[in-house]
């Protein structure tokens, strides 16, 4: 099929292009030209972009299927009917597999990034990406608290770790290495926590730096196209910002995950107060860092980690039910549900903070949106935030209905900058995309697969309109074909799953891990996850 | 009040979710239009017509319009009847299906038969009156959230069953009969007085509000206290497990 975009306004941020141009399609890829019998789709007034990507977002897996069986009261605030060739689906910070890709599709999104995917539930990730439509998915391993690395480190077999985590890769199909909180929820199995980068682990006495520089390591000796995706040691904690600040200064390349909750001053609650100046200062200096926000949204969401501790501490923190993962699944986790008021100053002053990261930091490529869905808010309030970040009067508006505090205890009220459309595609898609190495799914160089979305927007929007038009996207084109109309899914359209493949991993590490299986409650088969499971898989 | 009718002519097959039988919605409309309204029946849209027959236009204030449903036992299968209602009156001459009054915020709703689960759940307003007996949950809140009720008056004349008042934080519920289990499990406030006897586990988690029962409870829970005695009715406070300082009251 052939299409020919015209008269839009488009923007991508990795071609370079920002101006009124026309945009050709053949098959399922961008080309320079096309002739022939030629469906237009006319864009005059509108913006093209590549299709959006979040490198961040909880959407399938143990923990976000413990979150929605945890709070059925989730799913009465949100239903989906079934509609010709879609199916139904219920949920608002927890929703259905169905359902989170048609409401990523109708923001305009192509690929998600699930960033936690323990390797004993490798196989449950894949299901339910298979069952999630229309976008692109990958999905990064859980390994910051993984006892046969941390085995290799404490013994000076490094050597080890690189095959180990290939293998682990190759066998359970995800994309990269991500840590959560590396050596705290492993310490967690001993009722501790690690309070710092040099805090020694139990039992293997090793520290959370060690991890974080050995996974950094395997990740360039390995050639992964996207680099540790940290989730920071001491998160969510006040007085934490030096933890982040030592880590963004001391380790790269590195990605930083849901980095609001890591920029917590004070000692306590009562004095808690924003660092995010500080930390974005950091980031500044620091070479191939890259953050996602975190981005705080006021009401009710459902917090759901793999760091366990956090989410045990939040707990006893707010009175609100628990739900704990377990721990021998070779990393913890938990789900807590959560309200964030806008009337609380601690929650206020978290609202604040992402939207301070997000203009602090000077390079957009540096910085790309996320709630860290459903942590901090659910993925349905990215539209909201974008209106925050382009126009100071409507970012205003919100912080005058919230408490005091985040005029008080941070620095957003003097913050003067409004972000640009091409700014907001770099942080909501061209960034990602580079940072993970999938350029070529998110851009409008010849050759480049043809994943566009169409918002109804002019160059120079306010906050209300971008809210409303990055809500509702009027076309998305997913490699060639039009899957959604003016926020409508048109039918299930299924998306790739991208992993990193190393076929001969496993005769590498099978001599020097066989025999400790024979001592372990589960076997090699238990985490090997066969191409089947994939229905569109794309190995990196 | 001005009164409307809904009459009963098929026993639905399977069960009606009905929540558009509330005032706010039938205000102001004819029975044409009330019949024209949608329901969900299984997993079919169906018109209330189906099952219904109405008499009598819809007066256009809320607050001053009676909906009569007449329909004996069969009403039973007929769900959610003035589910979010905040004004006027339903009066069901039969039996009432599950959420009867649910999330409701004010108005009154009379059951002349018996009820069944999920009655006043969440509600923070208005009142409800069983003449017959009620199911579980009454004034519960939903499956996994942490409040319920949190306002208005719940009024029993029959017996109910399992979890009454669970999770209530607010309102007034009272049983003239007997009630089961876990009766204002999760308690944070309001009030629940039965006047029959209560099963086991009673008053489980409460830390707040208050549960009077006249006739001796099945069992009372080791993690309350004894307080006190005032007019033959013993005080204990818990639950202690919870560090609750909820209030149970039973006849000694």
């Amino acid at each position: 099929m052939k299409l020919l975009i015209k008269n839009g306004w488009v923007i991508d941020p990795i071609a370079g292009i920002n101006e009124i141009a026309d945009l050709c399609v053949e098959g399922n890829k961008i080309v320079e030209e096309v002739n022939g019998k030629v469906k237009v789709i006319d864009a005059k007034g509108k913006v093209v972009m590549p299709a959006g990507v979040d490198i961040h977002t909880h959407v399938a897996g143990g923990k976000v299927n413990v979150g929605r069986l945890f709070r059925p009261e989730d799913s009465l605030r949100f239903t989906l009917p079934r509609r010709k060739g879609l199916r139904s689906g219920s949920g608002y910070s927890v929703p259905s597999t169905f359902l989170t890709g048609y409401l990523y599709a109708k923001m305009g999104y192509s690929l998600l990034v699930e960033p936690a995917v323990p390797p004993l539930k490798a196989r449950h990730t894949h299901d339910e990406f298979s069952d999630t439509p229309i976008v692109d998915k990958l999905g990064l391993l859980l390994l910051g608290n993984n006892e046969q690395l941390f085995e290799f480190i404490s013994r000076g077999e490094e050597d080890m770790c690189a095959p180990w985590v290939a293998y682990m890769l190759e066998v359970t199909k995800t994309y990269g290495i991500k840590a959560v909180n590396p050596g705290g929820t492993f310490a967690w199995m001993f009722h501790k926590n690690v309070e710092s980068l040099h805090d020694p682990i139990p039992h293997f006495g090793i520290t959370p730096a060690e991890i974080i520089k050995t996974l950094i390591r395997v990740a360039s000796e390995l050639g992964l196209p996207h680099p540790l995706h940290l989730h920071l040691n001491k998160l969510g904690v006040p007085g934490n910002y030096d933890v982040a600040i030592e880590t963004i200064k001391k380790f790269k390349p590195l990605h930083a995950a849901h980095l609001q909750f890591s920029c917590y001053g004070g000692d306590s609650w009562r004095n808690f107060e924003s660092e995010a100046p500080e930390v974005a200062k950091a980031v500044n200096r620091a070479e191939d860092v890259t953050v996602d926000l975190g981005q705080v949204v006021f009401g009710d969401t459902t917090t759901m980690t793999a760091d366990g501790p956090f989410e045990f501490y939040l707990s006893s923190l707010t009175g609100m039910k628990w739900s704990n993962l377990d721990v021998e699944d070779e990393t913890g986790g938990g789900v807590v549900p959560y309200i964030y008021r806008s009337s609380s100053a601690v929650n206020a002053v978290q609202w604040a903070i992402g939207l301070e990261l997000a203009l602090c930091i000077k390079n957009p490529w540096k910085v790309f949106l996320s709630t860290d869905h459903p942590n901090a808010g659910p993925f349905v309030s990215y539209p909201k935030i974008l209106g925050w970040l382009v126009d100071k009067e409507f970012r205003e508006k919100e912080a005058e209905g919230c408490h005091r505090a985040v005029f008080e205890r941070s620095s957003l009220g003097s913050l003067e900058r409004e972000l640009s459309l091409e700014e907001v595609a770099i942080m909501t898609r061209s960034g990602a995309a580079r940072r993970l190495g999938l350029e070529k799914y998110a851009s409008f160089l010849d050759g480049s697969y043809a994943n566009i979305a169409i918002y109804n927007l002019n160059p120079e929007p306010k906050g209300e309109e971008v809210e409303r038009a990055f809500g509702e996207v009027c076309w998305l084109i997913r490699e060639g074909e039009v899957i959604v109309r003016n926020g409508e899914a048109l039918k299930n359209y299924v998306g790739k799953t991208f992993y990193a493949s190393f076929p001969e991993a496993s005769e590498k590490v099978s001599e020097a891990i066989k025999y400790r299986f024979s001592y372990y409650t589960v076997n090699p088969a238990n985490y090997e996850v066969g191409l089947e499971y994939l229905p569109r898989a794309v190995p990196v | 009040m001005k009164e409307i009718i809904l009459r009963l002519k098929e026993v639905p097959p399977f069960s009606i979710e009905a929540e558009v039988i509330r005032p706010e919605t039938l205000a102001g409309k004819g029975p044409e239009e009330i019949e024209a309204l949608e329901v969900w029946v299984w997993n079919k849209k169906l018109r209330l017509s189906e099952f219904f027959e109405v008499e009598g236009r819809a007066e256009k204030n809320p607050t001053k319009l009676r909906v009569k449903l007449i329909g004996g036992e069969a009403l039973k299968k007929v769900k959610r009847i003035g589910q979010e209602m905040s004004s006027g009156e339903v009066v069901v001459e039969g039996w009432a299906g599950m959420h009867l009054g649910s999330k409701m915020r004010g108005g009154r709703i009379i059951v002349k038969g018996n009820a069944s689960s999920w009655i006043g759940m969440e509600m923070s307003g208005g009142e409800i009156l069983i003449e017959g007996d009620a199911g579980s949950y009454v004034g519960a809140a939903y499956r996994g959230y942490w409040v319920g009720m949190t306002g208005g008056k719940i009024l029993i004349k029959g017996c109910a069953k399992d979890f009454v008042g669970s999770r209530m934080s607010g309102g007034e519920i009272e049983v003239f009969g007997d009630v089961r289990d876990f009766l204002g499990c999760g308690m944070t406030g309001g009030r629940i007085t039965v006047r029959g006897s209560a099963g086991r586990r009673t008053g489980l988690w409460m830390t707040g509000g208050e549960i009077v029962v006249h006739k001796k409870p099945l069992e009372l829970l080791p993690s309350f206290r004894l307080v006190g005695e005032e007019g033959g009715f013993r005080v204990y406070v818990g639950d202690l497990e919870e560090d609750g300082k909820g209030k149970l009251i039973v006849r000694g």
